[in-house]
């Protein structure tokens, strides 16, 4: 009981904060383009409002999966942020939070968003779904590998077991399996995010805003604030396998506090990286960038296997 | 004059004597040849001066000259400046002149044989002399409507003289009954329509294009234009007078109107012969070349944008600024518009505005160098511009391109440098000419085009003559004079023609912008890329949408287009048996 206290408290928590990250990162990213850039850090929290507050369309075209997808891509956001052991870490082993749990529910979250994009009947948004796919294609191996070398390290799959393993020095950047594998898993979690130079999906530029073209009013916003939330949640995994030390702060309470200014300042920070360059195409920038991620992470499951 | 002395073009007409029967010869300014041939042999002059003695078609312009001498009239003005195919493919600079090839239709027989089975490059040209005027172009593969919209009147032709009372206006067509337009497309398996348009997201402009794709791969394209014709030709006749020219001239374009405004009113002096003040033409050259700075800065963050570099395309357009404020500086305005009169110019310029416009290009030029250094050496997005949306040197020979899009691919091809005009004859500056033929090299070549403009304001304001801006010769308009007037707007050669009407009004005015030779090689550019680079691809063009759509298929080796029909295409795609190309 206590723990689904902790779990609804800790998404409710994030939910309500990441936009005020987002709004700090539209100020920098505003500040390093020599512009104006909103008044302060919380213009994300009115956009949304403002795009809540609107009536929904939907193209004639469009099928109940278009219509309810941003509800369900905002739940399976919100799904995945529930199995981060962030407050409960401390308290006991829970089934939910698992890593199979989560690289399924990022699996779902492509897929509704593909699915969704090709039923919007916008042969652009189509595009961007296949798009999303593709770059699903190249990335989750990645995922799966680094993710791989932790479990065969850790020898459970429950993430509040390595989290408390990895607190606990029996897993550690000490292993080079292990300090490689954050490497290729780092890299997958920035393409997964979807931020430049790999927003290919959403490219307003080529695709007109790609997957989420044919969303208007409250879908918008509510589609928006699920893509946060997803950000938030692909920065979570990487915190609670790889960070997960919350300087003795044991209190769910703290440890919620201290985990939102981590993930913030990767938010935040994601901006160094996406405010410059120009975007990658699939085949070509992409493709070799893929590779390489893919070959550390390869690396990592050597690593391991030889067992340095 | 002497007869027996060589003038202009004597070259080219000697040549063509010898084939071509030439009716009449006449030159109305100096260096602008007329030469009047049949109807029947029009193809073969044109395809002679074009490919043969290193022609350029400039315009095309059908006129209505039937209360004059009871004929329609075609005029093909080229500019003959040498093939540059090659490095030494080049006229030498006395040589270079306009020869416009005339030819009278009857009013009986409103038909002439088409140019464009010998040179592509009149392929729109023709396809609009039929939209406006009801002349047919026989052989003209294109049987597709141009300029008007599709649900116009079949036998109503607004530039005919008596065509259109202007109380009385065709009735619109019910949005259910209006006619398809038929895109050509390719069958094939798997093969995706994408519609992009008919409002460009990015360029925020009406244009509507078809991209065919396999996957993420452009197989062909197709696009329709001119969904806002303004009728401005039309407006012009007989109603405007000179004054009013320029205002309605600068109103072609949002960004280069300060070019066409130039050429429209050049036109008209150059008719009636007409030498403006030294310091009016430095102004006016001033001018144009803070529009090409504007322009080409937001061409180079655009294309920035399109790729996803927000970054540097915000710093871009905050350079950008400077050059608005110079513009103000010079001309009272940011877009530089409502100075240009016949016979000079309405605003001169001070002292201490040259001491602030030089410290402006001063700050200009340091920051733009830093910043494009910063662009250059980002990897991600020169790979994004190398290779993209090659341009072919042959493609562009054939279509007459113009602007930074042809010197992308390696032509030397500048109107301020082959048909000097105004002040340009006292200044030094470098052609940009780039080999890469692809979205690098043409951003490159107006990276280069910015530092030249920087340097040729500096030139104008140190070495501008004092003295009036206006003239005060007392001339008169010439009846039926015409003349053309050509200057390099920033994408390209604009061309006006004008021809002068009785009464101190304008009789014909042909406004041809630049983009408007560009469009038809814009597909060739299309194919094989991916849809990640369409918006890209249109971008580097630099398209300017007052203009339109044609689409044919060439053979570059023979040199002649075929349009192929909807169910051409599908028959040759279901058998394939009887390839519909091979007899191109």
């Amino acid at each position: 009981m206590t723990i689904l206290f902790w779990m609804i408290f800790q998404v409710v928590m994030i939910a309500l904060a990441a936009p005020l990250f987002d709004g700090i990162a539209r100020v920098l990213r505003a500040r390093l383009q020599s512009r104006k850039g909103p008044p302060d850090f919380f213009q994300t929290y009115r956009d949304i409002i403002k795009l809540y507050k609107r009536s929904r369309t939907a193209p004639r075209c469009a099928h109940w999966f278009f219509t309810y997808a941003p509800f369900f891509l905002y739940a399976t956001g919100a799904a995945m942020l529930a199995a981060m052991p962030i407050t409960y870490g401390g308290l006991e082993s829970v089934g939910y939070a698992d890593i199979f749990v989560l690289v399924y529910l990022a699996a779902l979250l492509k897929f509704v968003f593909g699915v969704a994009s090709i039923d919007s009947g916008n042969p652009f948004a189509a595009v961007g779904g296949s798009r999303e796919q593709m770059i699903g294609v190249f990335v989750e191996p990645v995922l799966i590998i680094s993710l791989l070398v932790v479990m065969l390290l850790a020898g459970t799959s429950n993430l509040v077991v390595i989290q408390q393993m990895v607190l606990n020095g029996e897993v550690g950047f000490f292993m080079p399996a292990y300090a490689v594998a954050s490497i290729s898993f780092l890299w997958a979690m920035y393409v997964e995010s979807g931020r430049n130079p790999y927003d290919l999906a959403e490219a307003e530029q080529e695709l007109q805003e790609g997957v989420l073209g044919e969303y208007s009013g409250s879908d918008f916003g509510i589609a928006q604030a699920a893509l946060i939330l997803k950000q938030f949640a692909m920065i979570g995994l990487f915190i609670t396998i790889f960070q997960p030390w919350n300087f003795g702060l044991e209190h769910p309470f703290l440890a919620l506090i201290v985990f939102l200014v981590k993930a913030g300042v990767f938010y935040v920070a994601a901006v160094f990286i996406d405010n410059f360059g120009a975007r990658y195409k699939l085949l070509s920038g992409f493709k070799s960038n893929a590779t390489a991620a893919l070959s550390i992470s390869v690396v990592a499951l050597v690593l391991y296997i030889v067992g340095v | 004059m002497n007869d027996k002395m060589n003038k202009k073009g004597d070259i080219f007409i000697n040549k063509l004597k010898e084939k071509i029967k030439i009716l009449d010869v006449s030159r109305m300014p100096e260096e602008q040849i007329t030469i009047t041939v049949d109807r029947a042999d029009l193809p073969e002059t044109v395809r002679m001066l074009y490919y043969d003695m290193g022609g350029w078609l400039s315009t095309m312009v059908p006129n209505d000259e039937r209360q004059i001498n009871g004929n329609y009239t075609l005029y093909y003005a080229l500019s003959m400046e040498g093939g540059k195919m090659s490095y030494d493919d080049e006229l030498p600079a006395e040589d270079k002149c306009w020869i416009t090839v005339k030819a009278y239709i009857p009013a009986t027989d409103p038909c002439y044989p088409s140019v464009t089975r010998l040179v592509p490059a009149a392929v729109w040209y023709e396809r609009e002399a039929y939209d406006m005027l009801g002349l047919v172009a026989e052989g003209l593969p294109d049987p597709r409507r141009l300029v008007l919209s599709d649900d116009w009147p079949d036998d109503l032709f607004p530039m005919r003289k008596d065509a259109m009372e202007y109380n009385y206006r065709p009735d619109p067509v019910d949005h259910a009954d209006e006619p398809e337009y038929k895109f050509l497309h390719p069958e094939g398996e798997g093969l995706i329509d994408v519609p992009l348009g008919p409002l460009h997201i990015t360029s925020d402009e009406p244009g509507h294009f078809r991209l065919y794709c396999d996957g993420d791969t452009i197989i062909d394209a197709d696009y329709r234009l001119f969904y806002q014709h303004r009728g401005m030709e039309k407006l012009a006749e007989n109603r405007m007078s000179y004054d009013q020219m320029g205002f309605l001239a600068e109103r072609v374009c949002g960004i280069c109107g300060y070019a066409h405004a130039t050429a429209c009113i050049e036109a008209a002096e150059r008719a009636i012969d007409m030498e403006i003040p030294r310091r009016a033409q430095a102004i006016r050259i001033i001018n144009q070349e803070i529009e090409r700075l504007h322009s080409h800065m937001l061409n180079i963050g655009l294309a920035c944008e399109v790729t996803g570099n927000i970054n540097a395309f915000m710093h871009i357009f905050r350079i950008r600024e400077f050059s608005m404020e110079l513009a103000q500086l010079v001309s009272g305005g940011r877009k530089t518009y409502g100075n240009v009169v016949v016979g000079g110019m309405r605003r001169d310029i001070s002292a201490k505005e040259i001491r602030k416009g030089l410290e402006l290009l001063q700050t200009m030029e340091t920051q733009l160098k830093e910043v494009w250094e910063a662009v250059m050496e980002d990897d991600s997005q020169v790979s994004r511009w190398k290779g993209v949306g090659i341009l072919d040197r042959q493609v562009a020979r054939d279509f007459s391109a113009v602007g930074p899009n042809i010197r992308g691919s390696g032509f030397k091809r500048d109107t301020r440098y082959d048909h000097p005009y105004d002040f340009h004859d006292a200044i030094e500056y470098e052609v940009a000419v780039e080999e890469g033929c692809d979205v690098y090299a043409r951003e490159w070549v107006r990276y280069k085009e910015l530092l030249e403009s920087i340097s040729i304001i500096r030139q104008c304001f140190e070495i501008m003559p004092a003295g009036s801006i206006i003239t005060n010769h007392n001339k008169r308009i010439i009846p039926q004079a015409y003349a053309l007037a050509n200057n390099e707007a920033p994408r390209g050669e604009n061309i006006h023609w004008i021809q002068h009407g009785s009464a101190q009004k304008v009789f014909r005015w042909r406004c041809r912008a630049a983009t408007y030779n560009n469009w038809p090689s814009l597909r060739f550019q299309f194919r094989g890329n991916t849809i990640a680079d369409a918006a890209l691809i249109v971008c580097s063009m630099d398209p300017c949408y007052s203009c339109t759509d044609r689409v044919t298929v060439v053979d570059v080796k023979s040199k002649r287009s075929k349009v192929l029909t909807h169910s051409d295409l599908k028959k040759y795609s279901q058998t394939l048996k009887h390839s519909p190309l091979k007899d191109i």
